[in-house]
């Protein structure tokens, strides 16, 4: 009989190991911050909306929007504008008009990774959205 | 219409909203030290026919009267969009658009960046009729609260 408890003491010990590793928090998945980044030589800006939000200095911002400019009766017009400011403070931002980027503006989530590019006019050349699991939540 | 032109208007008054977003706007009132960061509860500006708010920040204001919302709906052909907006002494704004088929019809699809975090402007004309629509998403405006 002592025997047969001597056997069971390793599976006892690994059962309890595994209820409590149950037990803790499970905070292991991928994890990836993403500071902004404004790079003026390729017309480049990114980062994360997570990472951008909690960062440790004042400055950094990045997101999109929208504007539906409306004349009743008549017309509407529709933009969006995609804007950065990186931990110094350079800022970019670019200008389109949304049926370009409608698909992807319809992807912004509140914990969207955002890159774009613009042209030497101002208007943007490209608007990428992420959202991956591995992105930072925006939080208070 | 031509899609690929920016008008001055519309330019106009996606660079203001961006502004006040991003840093030195007159709707900012206050941040922390963590990244930047806005709180935006809802304005309205009877005689300057405006009205605007943060989805979150109209949620976690104090006072309990505070709400702002865009709602679209299509029946049939026809597309109707509705912002409202009430403010913390419960004064309220809203205004309409309604989608014209023989035009080239209004494009609701801009505002499909309205996430749950969203900041909303929205301007009208003596009728009620909304005559622009803003929609953010920045890593400045707070999340909802439960």
């Amino acid at each position: 009989m002592k025997k047969n408890m001597i056997h069971w003491i390793p599976l006892l010990s690994t059962a309890a190991f595994a209820l409590l590793t149950l037990a803790s928090p499970a905070y292991a998945g991928l994890k990836s911050e993403a500071d902004v980044v404004v790079d003026y030589n390729t017309r480049t800006a990114s980062g994360s909306i997570g990472t951008a939000r909690s960062s440790s200095g004042s400055t950094q911002n990045i997101g999109c929007q929208s504007t539906l400019s409306i004349t009743p009766d008549v017309s509407s017009e529709t933009y969006v504008v995609c804007s950065a400011t990186n931990a110094n403070g350079d800022s970019a931002f670019c200008v389109a008009p949304v049926a370009f980027f409608h698909d992807v503006a319809a992807t912004l989530a509140d914990d969207s990774f955002i890159a774009f590019t613009w042209s030497d006019t101002g208007e943007c050349a490209s608007i990428e959205v992420r959202n991956y699991s591995y992105y930072k939540p925006r939080q208070s | 219409m031509n899609k690929r032109s920016i008008t001055r208007r519309g330019v106009a008054a996606v660079l203001g909203i961006a502004s006040a977003l991003v840093g030195g706007g007159a709707l900012w009132v206050g941040r922390v030290e963590a990244g930047y960061k806005g709180t935006y509860e809802v304005f309205i500006d009877a005689s300057g026919q405006r009205a605007g708010g943060g989805l979150g920040s109209a949620r976690n204001s104090a006072d309990g009267n505070q709400e702002i919302s865009c709602s679209a709906t299509a029946s049939g052909l026809n597309h109707y969009l509705i912002c409202y907006a009430v403010n913390s002494v419960g004064e309220s704004a809203s205004c309409y658009a309604q989608d014209n088929p023989a035009s080239e019809g209004i494009d609701f699809a801009g505002l499909t960046i309205m996430t749950e975090s969203a900041y909303v402007e929205f301007t009208w004309d003596s009728q009620g009729n909304c005559t622009t629509v803003n929609v953010a998403d920045y890593s400045s405006l707070e999340p909802k609260k439960p």
